[in-house]
């Protein structure tokens, strides 16, 4: 598989490039489902009883 | 020209006379006839339409997938996946039906493997599924399925736990392609790929399910392991089958590299099924013991469904006896008691949850109205 052969620097800007998405992906695909849920819910939930166990 | 000539030789076609008769009462078992093209394309293009008319007219549904070939006792009746222990307290919240959404926060003491809050939330419509559920250290557990068409569907799971003092972060990811034919079902899954240690490494596990009759499933499955840093592929091949009877069904798995899997499902009443579920091992195991290891697990449970509860109980040849009562005590408010016991290793698990629904009143009254989207799960 020769066209697989990458050299140094390109797999380092790759690892990179997954290390940033992985983070993203860590820290931003919760909000992002409570926004995507948030904005497009109907009827348009309040924002306290979206994040607070106790509200009703 | 020369070699050009093998081409234009007639290929054999199955004379139309052979075939059985086609059932007109099926639409869909015959096909549109379409423009000829003149040459080789119509006769292969015939033989091939025959052959799908002829596959139509055996009226076989899908068999569903060889991963859930015995899901009817091991998702329904056993409760492999429901056991806990500890107390638990979960609360879920729908927002809305169409699209589906919904957060859940769940509360859990005195369990080593579930953390002590995690917080869950799902948007769902008919051909998206976004599902995230973070632990309180940090750990995401992701799910993206995406239906691309009505047969083909796209699913995705990523897996990620933070850098902490226990150990390293680690990341997994699997992606997944599903085709749910007539009468077949077809999947690609692969497991942590990566073109960066030279070469595609990762796990690569291909499946394959077809019905051969009205009640067997036929497949095989076959798992690639590459693992980076020049070491070898490694390579697995199972077969599978499934028979389905009027009330029961039974199932086998093959392991090439030395395994047999066996399961039978009935279901005696309309409110009680019952499995049994047989694994045996040949070899494999840990290659540091010598020789192969042969050992083998049966196990035997029970699902009864009452009105407003479910019960489960399992016991298997290892010694371990386990329940599971579910029960609703006010429509929003379920409570589940999990109990097991291990003989052969002295030890006990029990377990406690209470799950309380919480919906507002309009979401109630939309339930009636508004039809709940299906999405890819």
């Amino acid at each position: 598989m020769a066209w697989l052969q990458f050299s140094e620097e390109t797999k380092e800007r790759i690892a990179r490039v997954i290390g940033f998405a992985q983070v993203g992906v860590h820290y931003g695909y919760l909000p992002l489902i409570i926004y995507l849920g948030y904005t497009r819910s109907n009827p348009r939930p309040s924002l306290i009883r979206l994040f607070s166990p106790l509200a009703q | 020209m020369a070699a050009a000539t093998p081409l234009e030789q007639p290929v054999p076609v199955v004379p139309a006379g052979a075939l059985p008769p086609i059932d007109v009462t099926k639409p869909g078992s015959i096909s549109q006839p379409t423009p000829r093209t003149g040459g080789i394309f119509d006769s292969v293009l015939d033989t091939y339409r025959s052959f799908q008319d002829r596959r139509a007219a055996l009226g076989l549904s899908n068999p569903g997938t060889v991963d859930n070939i015995a899901a009817e006792v091991q998702r329904n009746v056993f409760l492999t996946n429901q056991t806990f222990s500890g107390l638990r307290a979960e609360l879920n919240k729908s927002f809305s039906i169409a699209p589906l959404f919904q957060i859940s926060h769940a509360f859990s003491a005195g369990s080593q493997m579930l953390s002590p809050y995690t917080f869950l939330g799902l948007y769902g419509t008919n051909n998206t599924l976004c599902q995230a559920q973070l632990d309180s250290d940090l750990s995401l557990s992701g799910r993206f399925n995406q239906r691309i068409t009505d047969r083909l569907s796209f699913k995705s799971q990523i897996q990620i736990q933070p850098s902490s003092m226990a150990g390293p972060g680690a990341a997994q990811v699997s992606l997944e392609q599903d085709y749910t034919g007539a009468d077949f079902s077809a999947s690609i899954k692969s497991i942590n790929p990566s073109i960066l240690e030279g070469g595609l490494t990762g796990m690569f596990i291909g499946s394959y399910l077809q019905a051969v009759t009205p009640r067997l499933a036929l497949g095989l499955e076959g798992v690639l392991q590459k693992p980076g840093g020049g070491m070898g592929p490694e390579a697995a091949l199972s077969y599978a089958g499934k028979y389905k009877g009027d009330d029961w069904i039974a199932s086998l798995q093959l392991l090439t590299q030395g395994g047999l899997q066996g399961s039978y499902w009935r279901r005696l009443t309309d409110k009680v099924e019952t499995g049994v579920d047989v694994n045996l091992q040949f070899a494999g195991g840990n290659p540091m013991m010598g020789g192969p290891k042969r050992e083998g697990v049966a196990t035997l449970g029970a699902k009864y469904e009452f009105s407003r509860s479910i019960f489960r109980a399992q016991v298997d040849s290892q010694g371990k006896i386990g329940c599971l009562l579910e029960k609703v005590v006010a429509p929003p408010v379920r409570m589940t008691f999990a109990g097991e016991m291990d003989h052969a290793k002295n030890a006990a698990k029990l377990g406690l949850a209470v799950s309380i629904e919480a919906s507002g009143e309009e979401l109630m009254e939309q339930q009636d109205k508004v039809l709940p989207p299906t999405p890819p799960f």
